[in-house]
């Protein structure tokens, strides 16, 4: 049925986009296209492990946008877009073991020693593929198909239907059902789904071998949002959001709210709060005031975030801490070519009952400046408190060479420490240099080559190697 | 070792000396060109390129003052694109300044009246004679729509938009409107500013903007990438925009996707390919110290059973890793003080139990922490007074009940 309703919709909006007459409105086509091979390693201390990885990723992603009416005065144009985009997510390297010298296949299911259910060599997906029309009057608009929302709540990624409208400009409305995206999913992948459950297509190994695994299953979305306001001086939000396994079980329900208000010229203020339904935690809290002007920038910002699992895995049933952040900012720009920035930050994490808070603070600072075509970033972070302290500067320079090409170097310098492992601790120096090609208008390519150091693992090197092709018609 | 640190130090600041200094002198400007106009006309420039004007033109000038706008710039009025040129040609200068013109006998005092940069007795780098160069303007069309046309048919004058400039002793693009300027009657839905001088018309970015097919606005050009002013929403994309970002994507979604495609949030919350642009440094080798201290934002990009997992258990530092993979080696602190005695790691699960879960399956702390009644350690990890609200949790999602109690029939009883 579901199906049947999908072609349905499908063969609807395709009929729209043929009806169009092709010589009144062409049928625009935007294809943006990127390749990245990298060449890394990774080395353990503890288990010896030295991994030369090597990984293609490509993307392709193709917009056919059909226009059906010419722009109006204020520039909306009644559109129907079909959009797709593809990923081939390519892993070569073997797994080697340093003091034994062995190498293991970890996607060899013949090799049960050495078989690890989770890695994988190849994944294909689809992030993302939908029809959508959009500019019809009172800000209506439809979209079908995989795709993704980014609001208050969060992101999730689902295919089914999405429908909004704005019937004037101080109000919009939302909604979205259909089933969220997982890793098992056809063509789907593990980005955006609820933390804590392991769910693997076992495609025939037997169960008992990863009893840590969780069955496949289908999980459904339903959601809606709400936004309006006089203007820019005050605009609220509010949005729903439920996923629930197909026995009922419920995976998330969740309310966010949103308050903003450009107050005057000068003031900026955000709130937005993010309620678990389920037991009523406030478990994401931002609000930020915010002074500036075209020189300075002033803002107070206080973050409190608590991790959530899926209530299906037992992670969501142990106390986890509510983490409360304070942030103070400011930024001078002595020129268009030269600021200057610092910030204050403290940290608290409540770890509950007969367990002493977590108290932490940091200070920051960054400078970013142009000189002639050079461009200068250079910043550095301090932290100490309960979780030990940790450190870092660096320094960034990029410049145009020619127009065609840009060069960017990196270079920082971080101390750190592991308190949870005696030896994890020292200096880490690591340098790039980055190049950008600029081929055509339509084409770059981006060169970055990575030296690493540290006390604990040594050396290590990494190269990337992306085309980016973007171009429309 | 120790050595290593300053060699590859060394080496770095000569490849980037060789690099950003020695480069430096690439394409430089023709000698004769008069040098850019300032970049800090507080006008951003992508929208509007940097201009090279090789005309001297004081409208602040009594003489020029007294004139009408269109005298000089005849087409402006009528102008429909952004792209037209409205700069006056020379025949506009000519009922007043014919008699300065001699073109037989050219003479920095004559022409350098008007044209900035003109030595009639200029010598080039080599000493040996040349030909003056009269200099040449470079004034690129801005990347915008605009009609002149319309603003004038509601009844806009030219000072509307470009304040000042009759007192200007040089229009530069100083003199052009800024986005705030467009904003007084323009704004997209829910950005209109306080204060706006006239009631607002709202507009769409793409009103002002160059888009694509699809109706996104164009951002980058030859001159950078657009980015919105600090004024715009909290959208400054500045130092903090990293961690800012997500507030104000929390609210300000679409009009985030006026520039930007999902795929582009995708490209970073859902990468394979880590840029230095997004973890900064080492960062596998610093990355339990930073999970630590910021999971939430660990978790906006990674699934920690997934993406977390399947590295951890490549390595052999996971308990789910296959039998020759798993390391030897203990992770954490000896058992004596972790799990027994000052009994670290209930801490450390509880400050961040996304770290735990990173390398842990359920069963390695059900043999603690689940039931007796399945053959677990008994050990409640429930905060206190759950029991009071264990109805909600069996009704809300019985997977996890099952994990630890087995017989959920029996916490039925205890709960309902």
């Amino acid at each position: 049925m579901k199906g049947s309703t999908s072609r349905r919709v499908a063969a609807v909006l395709l009929a729209a986009l043929l009806s169009t007459r092709a010589d009144a409105r062409a049928l625009d086509v935007e294809v943006d296209a990127s390749t990245s091979f990298a060449a890394y390693e990774v080395r353990t201390p503890g288990a010896g492990a030295f991994l030369a990885r090597r990984r293609l990723v490509a993307n392709l992603g193709l917009r056919l946008v059909q226009p059906l009416t010419d722009p109006d005065p204020s520039g909306r144009v009644i559109r129907v877009t079909l959009a797709g985009r593809l990923r081939l997510d390519q892993n070569f390297g073997q797994d080697c073991l340093a003091p034994s010298g062995m190498c293991v296949q970890a996607t060899d299911r013949g090799d049960l020693a050495a078989f690890q259910p989770l890695a994988g060599d190849t994944r294909l997906d689809v992030p993302m593929l939908y029809a959508s029309i959009d500019g019809l009057p009172y800000g209506i608009g439809a979209r079908i198909g995989r795709q993704m929302i980014a609001d208050a709540i969060g992101f999730a990624r689902f295919d089914g239907a999405q429908v909004s409208i704005a019937p004037a400009t101080f109000l919009s409305f939302e909604a979205d059902v259909g089933t969220l995206v997982r890793r098992t999913t056809l063509a789907g992948s593990s980005a955006f789904e609820p933390q804590g459950t392991m769910e693997i297509d076992l495609g025939g190994l037997d169960p008992r071998r990863v009893p840590w695994a969780d069955p496949t299953r289908t999980t459904w979305l339903a959601g809606a949002s709400l936004r309006g306001g006089p203007g820019g001086y005050l605009m609220a939000g509010a949005a729903f959001r439920q996923l629930w396994d197909d026995d009922g079980s419920i995976v998330a329900r969740r309310l966010g709210l949103t308050l903003t208000s450009d107050i005057d010229t000068l003031v900026r203020l955000d709130a937005v709060g993010v309620l678990d339904l389920l037991d009523g935690t406030l478990i994401t809290g931002l609000a930020s005031a915010e002074v500036h002007d075209a020189r300075y920038s002033v803002r107070l910002s206080y973050d409190r975030q608590v991790p959530r699992f899926d209530p299906g895995s037992i992670w969501a049933w142990f106390y986890t801490a509510p983490i409360d952040q304070l942030r103070l900012s400011g930024s001078y720009r002595f020129t268009s070519d030269v600021e200057l920035g610092a910030a204050l930050r403290g940290r608290r994490a409540q770890l509950g009952a007969q367990i002493a808070d977590d108290l932490d603070a940091g200070v920051e600072g960054w400078l970013r400046a142009r000189i002639e075509r050079l461009s200068v970033n250079a910043s550095g972070f301090g932290w100490s408190g309960s979780l030990g302290p940790v450190a870092g500067i660096s320094l960034d320079l990029s410049r145009p060479i020619i127009p065609e090409l840009a060069l960017e170097a990196h270079v920082s310098l971080w101390h750190f420490d592991d308190a949870n492992r005696e030896n994890s601790y020292g200096e880490v120096v690591s340098e790039s240099l980055i190049g950008v090609a600029t081929l055509t208008a339509q084409t770059r390519v981006l060169v970055e080559l990575t030296h690493s150091h540290n006390r604990v693992v040594g050396d290590r090197f990494r190269g990337i190697v992306t085309l980016l092709v973007e171009t429309w018609r | 070792m120790t050595r290593a640190l300053p060699a590859s130090l060394l080496v770095v600041a000569l490849i980037a000396s060789g690099v950003f200094g020695a480069l430096s002198a690439a394409r430089g400007q023709r000698r004769d060109d008069p040098p850019l106009t300032d970049r800090s006309a507080g006008r951003s420039v992508v929208v509007y390129p940097m201009q090279r004007i090789a005309i001297r033109m004081d409208h602040a000038l009594p003489e020029h003052r007294a004139l009408a706008c269109e005298r000089c710039h005849a087409a402006a009025p009528a102008s429909a694109l952004a792209t037209d040129s409205l700069v006056p040609t020379e025949a506009s200068c000519g009922p007043c300044h014919d008699a300065q013109r001699d073109r037989a006998h050219p003479t920095t005092e004559n022409c350098g009246t008007c044209h900035i940069g003109y030595d009639a007795e200029d010598e080039g780098d080599a000493g040996a004679r040349r030909a003056a160069i009269v200099p040449s303007s470079s004034m690129p069309a801005p990347h915008l729509r605009f009609s002149h046309v319309a603003h004038v048919a509601r009844g806009q004058t030219c000072e509307s938009c470009h304040a000042g400039i009759a007192t200007a002793r040089q229009g530069t693009r100083a003199n052009l409107p800024t986005m705030r300027d467009c904003f007084r009657c323009h704004a997209p839905d829910g950005l209109a500013l306080p204060g706006a001088e006239i009631p607002v018309a709202p507009f769409a970015c793409s009103g002002c903007h160059l888009t694509q097919p699809s109706g996104m606005l164009q951002t980058h050009f030859d001159e950078g990438d657009l980015s919105p002013p600090r004024w715009l929403a909290g959208m400054a994309h500045d130092h903090e925009w990293l961690v800012r970002h997500r507030w104000i994507a929390a609210d300000e979604g679409p009009l985030c996707a006026q520039c930007h495609r999902e795929s582009e949030c995708v490209a970073c919350h859902d990468g394979r390919v880590r840029t230095i642009r997004v973890h900064p440094g080492d960062f596998l080798t610093t990355h339990p110290v930073m999970a630590r201290r910021d999971e939430t934002r660990c978790t906006s990009c990674h699934a920690i059973t997934q993406f977390c997992a399947e590295c951890h258990a490549r390595l052999g530092i996971a308990p789910l890793a296959a039998p020759e993979v798993r390391a030897a080696e203990r992770y954490h602190p000896p058992e004596a003080v972790w799990s027994r005695g000052a009994n670290l790691h209930a801490t450390e699960a509880r400050r961040s139990m996304q770290s735990c879960v990173s390398c842990h399956a359920e069963e390695d702390c059900v043999v603690c922490h689940g039931s007796g009644s399945i053959g677990g350690g008994g050990r409640s990890p429930h905060p206190p007074g759950f029991a009071a609200t264990c109805r909600t949790a069996l009704e809300t999602n019985v997977h996890a009940c099952v994990t630890c109690h087995g017989d959920v029939e029996s916490l039925r009883a205890r709960c309902m």
